[in-house]
């Protein structure tokens, strides 16, 4: 699939026709939709926020460095089963929620989308090797690619930018559109005083 | 800076040019201050990002050198990311349209 943009992504209206989940969902609902979806990722966010304070300035152990909710529970971290979900969760997200994009900030979607793509992959070889039992070149732990090469908390820092930096970029631009963009879009994400009022 | 003058709706048509442009700049304003808020709450996440791949270079310097190498490549990448991210965020120009 390319990342070009087509002239509306949103399916017009038609009379009569009921809005399908999608169509609302990148219409009517797109703006909390995207909220809801923000929120979800920076409270992920925060944990690996907390993870690499814990590491690098706190200097805690590694295998104690949990995160916040990761102290208390300290399977959130190990359980490969839900990182693989909320890596799930994120890319049909991002896919459910592409029309709802338009022009530059649908581009910057779909660069999101794609990393996360590779990132949903990873995590996928990871849980594979969690439910067989057996890791890639008889680590003593899963590996993903690129674990070959980085270590496992910056990879993950790295995965985490690298799609959210797209990922906020493309909100910025859907929330302040270029003039040609505004017309084309289905939603009400756009902000602009009148609607601030409204 | 894109700038379309025309009304918001068919009543402002017989407001004075005036009132129109003071109209227009005191919505600009407000879009300008809207947009930098937002900006600086994500360039403030991005400034975290970038205080963490800092402190991470520095603690991945007492490491052996396999683990080193990789976890300040990773580290230069996410600092890298999030410098040209701001960048990026604050070059985005505000625009306004008023509707015909």
């Amino acid at each position: 699939m390319s990342t070009a943009n087509p002239a509306s992504n949103v399916c017009a209206y038609q009379p009569g026709k009921p809005l399908s989940l999608s169509d609302k969902l990148n219409q009517q609902w797109h703006k909390p939709a995207l909220l809801t979806y923000t929120a979800i990722v920076l409270a992920h966010w925060s944990e690996h926020l907390a993870q690499a304070l814990q590491i690098y300035v706190l200097g805690w152990p590694i295998p104690e460095s949990r995160g916040v909710l990761g102290l208390w529970f300290p399977w959130l971290i190990s359980s490969e089963a839900l990182h693989y979900l909320y890596a799930l969760v994120m890319l049909v997200a991002f896919w459910v929620l592409r029309k709802g994009f338009v022009g530059r900030s649908y581009t910057w979607w779909m660069i999101a989308f794609w990393i996360q793509f590779w990132h949903h992959i990873e995590h996928g070889l990871l849980q594979g090797q969690a439910i067989l039992g057996q890791n890639l070149f008889g680590s003593p732990v899963p590996l993903s690619m690129a674990q070959l090469v980085l270590p496992r908390v910056e990879l993950h820092l790295l995965y985490n930018t690298a799609v959210t930096i797209p990922m906020g970029i493309a909100m910025f631009y859907h929330m302040f559109p270029l003039p040609g963009e505004e017309p084309h879009m289905g939603c009400t994400c756009s902000w602009h005083p009148r609607t601030a009022k409204a | 800076m894109h700038l379309l003058v025309a009304s918001a709706n068919g009543e402002s048509l017989s407001r004075p040019f005036a009132a129109n442009v003071l109209a227009w700049k005191i919505e600009l304003c407000l879009k300008t201050r809207v947009m930098n808020l937002i900006r600086s709450l994500m360039s403030f996440f991005l400034l975290a990002v970038i205080g963490l791949s800092i402190a991470g270079w520095i603690w991945a310097g007492e490491q052996p050198s396999s683990k080193m190498i990789g976890a300040r490549v990773a580290l230069a990448l996410c600092g890298l990311m999030a410098v040209g991210a701001i960048g990026l965020l604050w070059s985005a120009k505000e625009t306004h349209v008023v509707e015909k």
